[in-house]
């Protein structure tokens, strides 16, 4: 009887309990104060800070500040027409490699028009980027050179701080599927290092034309098919692909094949071996209930050397050596043949606004690796982030090979 | 003579009651799809939300969202494009959930990233499964009680409690235990379980107000079962009918969508 008892008072007890925390919440409901913000305007943040590299063959340099304005601005200008425009200007000091203290990134400057509600035309400078990996994108075909002020390894700030490409373009939409095609004239020969240029010869130094078609096939497959054309290369063909895998996880599969030179070939400016070459990112994300992502991905890419051959130039040329890996960083491809790639992100890790980030490449050729980590709080308005990037290996290796063995950058982010 | 009364007392009150119909339980599934209705209009539409989230009474995040919801034709369910508004630094984001077809997408990097069924439990993606969706297409509904219950503002209100249960393999949550007023069918309060019988939510719809063609809650009030200190409040503002084309609901319409 006393045990009976005993259950029923704390059943009670527990029941009053659960009242009062919905009271609780109640309360702290009637007090909030809502104010909605209306149609988003244009997105302007400053960012300043200071970073500070180790030299793998000298002694550590004074610190590196770096201060950017950038801007996003997109509005309606008819019924049918909008236009849209992405700037981002950074000053450095000490200057760039190049002698410059200002390098401006023109990313997006276009209008859009949509007559239909499925049918939509953009005329303009456009950050075109296809790709469901996260550490290397094959199907991304506009990447090359769109690099103009390389702050971070960080593979969103490559996706965000880059140049557009000039180009026309049209989209057909249906239920479940869509058709993309795309024209980008050569404008100029080669790219520029003046400091508030267009830069049309980065991005723009050949006839470029793009066909993108993805269609539902079921609840679960939409596969994207690409077909990429440069003047003067042979046709380069593209898939992307994602599914689910169980209720906490999505696969993903990007792959570009078709018939080109090696990367060392174009590097050194030879015309090279042709032979069909494969490009293939292949992963998954894991996403645990505390909002823990991590993702694990292995790319292979068929133009890059394979581990004689890395050897082989090292041995050789290593002026060859750098001429390569500077090409594959201004094409952000990958080092060698075989490569990993490791990311993790958690969000209000600890604490509530909160980030860890982190991500590791491994270049299997010569197990040499490149770590990266960033801790980033967030308030209302701003945010505050420390980033750390270390490249490990042996000399001559992929990441061993970089002069910036270590980097320690602390940044202040305001928006207005 | 007495025995003769009795005899005929007894059986004439025995006839009576055998005339009276028997009480019969509410329509379950009809009052669930009817509080549906309260909640949802019967067309694509948009709206504007607001969340302030709330951590042992302190906020500590808010965003506003601007939302594009459309029913599928074929199971009734809520497909929606959602724009990030405010903070700025989410500003322009977007986000597509169509069943577990959910995408993220950030007009900065240009990355579309699909998210994992579990991603929609994490952070006010979930909440949203608070908000728009049909309960009655992929719930089973079964009356289990006419009863007072508290609604969100604390008043007591006469109520129907309906015990749902999942009947389709893609929804968020296995059961959910709701409350609606039992003359109006307007939903009081819900709470919302997962298949271990964890609690993952209770809700409270209140601020009912005209929207739309009808008495619509504006405020959703949710408490995570698992840290019930942590409080998200949801008001709904800027109702309006918006055509919203079904060849929009697509990952690949997600760099094309702007705002208004």
């Amino acid at each position: 009887m006393r045990i009976w008892l005993f259950i029923v008072l704390a059943a009670s007890a527990f029941s009053l309990h659960a009242e009062d925390q919905d009271s609780r919440a109640l309360k702290l409901a009637d007090d909030a104060e809502m104010a909605a913000s209306k149609a988003s305007g244009p997105r302007l943040f400053s960012e300043t800070g200071i970073s500070r590299a180790s030299f793998r063959y000298g002694t550590e340099k004074n610190p590196g500040l770096r201060t950017t304005l950038d801007l996003q601005v997109d509005g309606r200008i008819s019924t049918t027409v909008r236009g849209t425009f992405s700037n981002r200007l950074d000053m450095h000091e000490p200057r760039t490699r190049t002698g410059e203290r200002f390098v401006n990134t023109l990313r997006e400057a276009y209008l859009n028009w949509q007559p239909e509600p499925d049918t939509i035309i953009d005329a303009g400078r456009v950050n075109l980027r296809y790709g469901v990996g996260f550490g290397y994108n094959p199907t991304d075909y506009f990447r090359r050179n769109a690099i103009r002020s390389f702050v971070s390894s960080d593979p969103d700030s490559l996706r965000s701080n880059r140049l557009g490409t000039f180009l026309l373009r049209g989209q057909k939409l249906w239920k479940d599927g869509s058709l993309a095609l795309h024209y980008s004239p050569k404008l100029a020969n080669s790219p520029s290092t003046d400091p508030f240029s267009l830069d049309t010869g980065a991005t723009n130094d050949a006839d470029r034309a793009l066909v993108a078609f993805s269609q539902r096939i079921s609840e679960d497959l939409q596969p994207q098919w690409v077909l990429f054309k440069e003047g003067g290369r042979s046709p380069q063909f593209g898939l992307n692909l994602t599914t689910l895998v169980g209720n906490s996880a999505v696969g993903y599969l990007e792959w570009s094949g078709g018939r080109s030179a090696s990367l060392q070939a174009d590097a050194s400016g030879q015309s090279g071996h042709q032979a069909f070459r494969n490009r293939v990112t292949t992963g998954m994300t894991y996403t645990t209930p505390f909002k823990l992502s991590l993702t694990g991905e292995y790319i292979y890419n068929g133009a890059s050397l394979a581990e004689d051959e890395w050897n082989s130039l090292r041995l050789r040329s290593p002026l060859g050596l750098n001429r390569y890996l500077s090409y594959i960083q201004s094409g952000l491809e990958t080092p060698s043949r075989h490569n990993l790639f490791f990311h993790a992100l958690w969000k209000d890790t600890l604490v509530s606004n909160l980030d860890l980030a982190g991500f590791a490449r491994v270049s299997q050729s010569d197990r040499s690796r490149q770590y990266w980590a960033e801790a980033r709080y967030r308030w209302e308005a701003s945010e505050m982030f420390l980033q750390y990037q270390l490249n490990h290996g042996d000399p001559g290796s992929a990441y061993g090979s970089i002069s910036k063995r270590q980097i320690w950058s602390l940044f202040f982010r305001y928006f207005f | 003579m007495k025995t003769l009364f009795f005899k005929y007392g007894l059986s004439s009150g025995i006839a009576l009651l055998l005339c009276v119909p028997a009480w019969a339980a509410p329509d379950a599934q009809a009052i669930l799809a009817a509080s549906d209705a309260i909640r949802n209009p019967n067309r694509s539409f948009g709206l504007v939300v607001t969340l302030i989230e709330y951590r042992d009474g302190k906020k500590t995040d808010g965003s506003t969202l601007a939302i594009y919801s459309k029913a599928d034709q074929n199971n009734g369910q809520y497909r929606s494009l959602i724009r990030y508004v405010a903070p700025a630094r989410d500003s322009g984001k977007l986000m597509l959930k169509n069943g577990n077809d959910l995408w993220f997408y950030d007009p900065s990097s240009k990355a579309s990233i699909r998210l994992s069924p579990q991603q929609r439990l994490l952070g006010q993606a979930s909440n949203g499964d608070v908000v728009t969706v049909n309960l009655s297409k992929d719930y089973q509904a079964k009356f289990e009680a006419e009863e007072s219950v508290q609604d969100g503002s604390q008043k007591d209100r006469r109520s129907y409690k309906l015990a749902l249960a999942a009947i389709s393999p893609d929804v968020t949550y296995d059961h959910i235990e709701m409350w609606v007023d039992a003359k109006t069918s307007e939903p009081l309060k819900a709470r919302f379980y997962s298949e271990s019988k964890t609690l993952l939510k209770t809700a409270y719809y209140r601020r009912y107000q005209a929207e739309l063609g009808a008495h619509r809650p504006t405020e959703t009030v949710i408490i995570d079962g698992l840290n019930p200190n942590w409080v998200t409040v949801m008001r709904y503002t800027d109702y309006a009918w918006k055509e919203v084309p079904d060849s929009w609901l697509q990952k690949d319409f997600l760099p094309r969508f702007k705002a208004d």
